[in-house]
């Protein structure tokens, strides 16, 4: 037999009990007792890059691929991979992005989900490129807040050990 | 088309529920079925919007809100439209009962966050945003909207004030009313003094994590012929979307979905502007009060701070804005969200909004948006 949990009429207390205990009694403001428990989970999710492969093989090789509408009277050209025209809807093709741009607009992140945490406070930018109709949104490091500006320039940088993933490119002032 | 009215309306109160979401939904809707003067077996449809319930290892959450409600075979779905959903749910109940599909139909947002911690919490909203683009880049919605409110000062320049004004307002008018998590006023001193959260926007610019649950009754005008309450008659239920990547979108002064959604739901209504008596707007930080102003067509483009400033969306301003506190105040359950915003306007109409009165109460708009804008939806009520 185990021994009845404690009681708590205050939320925060009964977490604090789960933490310790596992287990907790909720008394709420009508007196009625609700028994607390917790369960927790995780997830590993595998998944593929389809159509956007290419992009993110193109960042483990240092290059840095857009999307460009096939379509003779559109020829919009994405900073980000789209496989159909975002404007038309028309298919596209791969095009090189230049590796140079300026900052659209930013911000800089105190707070950040786990993965980021130990970065913070980190800079998100919004790059502009000549040539290309669309921005991409990148981190933007070797800055402090102050230095940013909308219009600064600034040049891509690769990771020379990629992970696959969007964090494989980010960007520096370009000084 | 039939005349379809939003007969009952209720909420909890928004911050922590230690009970699961489905027992908080089940509890909401049965007390807006009770106000509507309905039963629960005149329920037709039950449209759920609950998107963070997975976390609560639950989805398929309709048919248990059903059971609780004594109606197991009333048909349900869930719909899913990040921090849209409800209202989303809101137009699919619409469409039913305008249609002459359903007699009746019942919505329910909720969503219960309280047993994540910030940093999991944070996660979760994020997955909202594009998941390979933006998420693992490390943008947060703070910082997203972040990003667009200083395209928004580079263009029309402001001083912190001008924000700070849209949450000292806003935390004025949620400290009156009992649904909503904050329930006091700010002052700009503490606004000013709190921790940069995403530059500029700072921790009293952001709208809270938070429980909640609320729920609508949309009933027929035939159905309902001698209504309990002073009904809202849904004079437009419009949505729209567009890019959810901010990246791709041809520019960052607003939200272009609000701009559609808006023109829809206008045109839908035969209504301008001018004559709408106050709003509920999706606050979920203080610069997307002023893009919601502006892209609604209250305001035109630059000026939405400066009318914050002077007082027009005080709840005694000419145009009231978010007398219920908002998503910034009142709290933001994400998929409750869009139904309580309804909730506010039923209190309103129905002299329940008990010392946070605005001045008319003929008609009104209600405006959610999902994530930073992907998706959006438009209502417009009027009394009959």
């Amino acid at each position: 037999m185990r021994p009845r949990p404690p009681t708590f009429t205050k939320f925060r207390d009964v977490q604090a009990e789960i933490d310790r205990s596992g287990a907790a009694i909720f008394r709420d403001a009508d007196g009625v007792e609700s028994l607390v428990i917790r369960y927790p989970y995780s997830i590993n999710y595998i998944h593929s890059y389809a159509e956007d492969s290419a992009f993110f093989l193109g960042l483990s090789e240092g290059k840095l691929r857009g999307s460009r509408c096939r379509r003779p009277k559109c020829r919009f050209v994405f900073a980000t991979p789209r496989g159909n025209c975002m404007v038309c809807g028309a298919p596209t093709e791969w095009v090189d992005l230049p590796t140079v741009g300026r900052v659209h607009s930013w911000t800089t992140c105190h707070f950040g989900s786990e993965a980021f945490l130990k970065e913070t406070p980190y800079n998100l930018a919004m790059v502009e490129f000549d040539g290309v109709g669309s921005l991409l949104l990148v981190r933007l490091k070797d800055a402090v807040e102050s230095d940013l500006y909308v219009g600064m320039p600034v040049r891509a940088v690769f990771d020379p050990n990629p992970k696959y993933s969007i964090t494989d490119i980010w960007f520096v002032p370009d000084r | 088309m039939r005349e379809a009215w939003v007969i009952g309306a209720a909420s909890n109160r928004f911050g922590k529920m230690p009970e699961t979401g489905r027992e908080a939904a089940t509890r909401v809707a049965l007390e807006a079925i009770r106000q509507s003067g309905l039963e629960p077996k005149d329920i037709g449809y039950t449209f759920v919007s609950n998107c963070f319930g997975l976390t609560e290892k639950q989805g398929h959450v309709g048919p248990l809100i059903n059971g609780g409600l004594g109606i197991p075979e009333v048909p349900s779905c869930t719909i899913e439209s990040a921090c849209s959903s409800s209202s989303a749910a809101l137009h699919e109940a619409f469409v039913h009962v305008a249609g002459g599909f359903t007699d009746a139909a019942l919505v329910v947002g909720v969503e219960k966050l309280s047993h994540l911690d910030t940093l999991t919490a944070t996660s979760y909203f994020a997955e909202a945003a594009d998941y390979a683009f933006e998420t693992k880049n490390g943008a947060t919605f703070p910082g997203l909207y972040a990003t667009l409110a200083n395209a928004y000062q580079k263009a029309y320049p402001m001083a912190p004030e001008v924000l700070g004004s849209v949450a000292i307002k806003n935390h004025a008018n949620a400290a009156r009313n009992p649904h909503a998590q904050f329930q006091k006023e700010i002052s700009m001193d503490t606004y000013l003094r709190s921790p940069m959260i995403a530059s500029p926007l700072r921790l009293y610019d952001c709208c809270p994590f938070s429980d909640g649950a609320a729920a609508v009754v949309v009933a027929a005008k035939e159905f309902v012929r001698h209504p309990v309450t002073e009904p809202l008659v849904i004079r437009a239920s419009a949505r729209s979307g567009s890019i959810t990547e901010m990246q791709d979108r041809p520019d960052l002064l607003g939200l272009p979905a609000t701009r559609t959604a808006a023109e829809k739901a206008f045109r839908q209504a035969g209504m301008e502007p001018k004559e709408i008596d106050f709003l509920e707007v999706h606050d979920c930080f203080t610069i997307a009060e002023l893009f919601a102003l502006e892209d609604l067509g209250f305001l035109p483009r630059g000026t939405a701070g400066r009318a914050e400033v002077e007082g027009v969306t005080a709840r005694d301003g000419k145009l009231p804005v978010n007398p219920s506190g908002g998503l910034k105040a009142k709290g933001h359950p994400v998929s409750a969200t869009g139904a309580s915003q309804v909730v506010e306007i039923f209190e309103q109409f129905n002299g329940l909004a008990k010392g946070r009165e605005v001045p008319r109460t003929e008609t009104a708009l209600a405006h959610n948006v999902g994530a930073t804008g992907g998706s959006c939806s438009v209502h417009i009520f009027s009394r009959r």
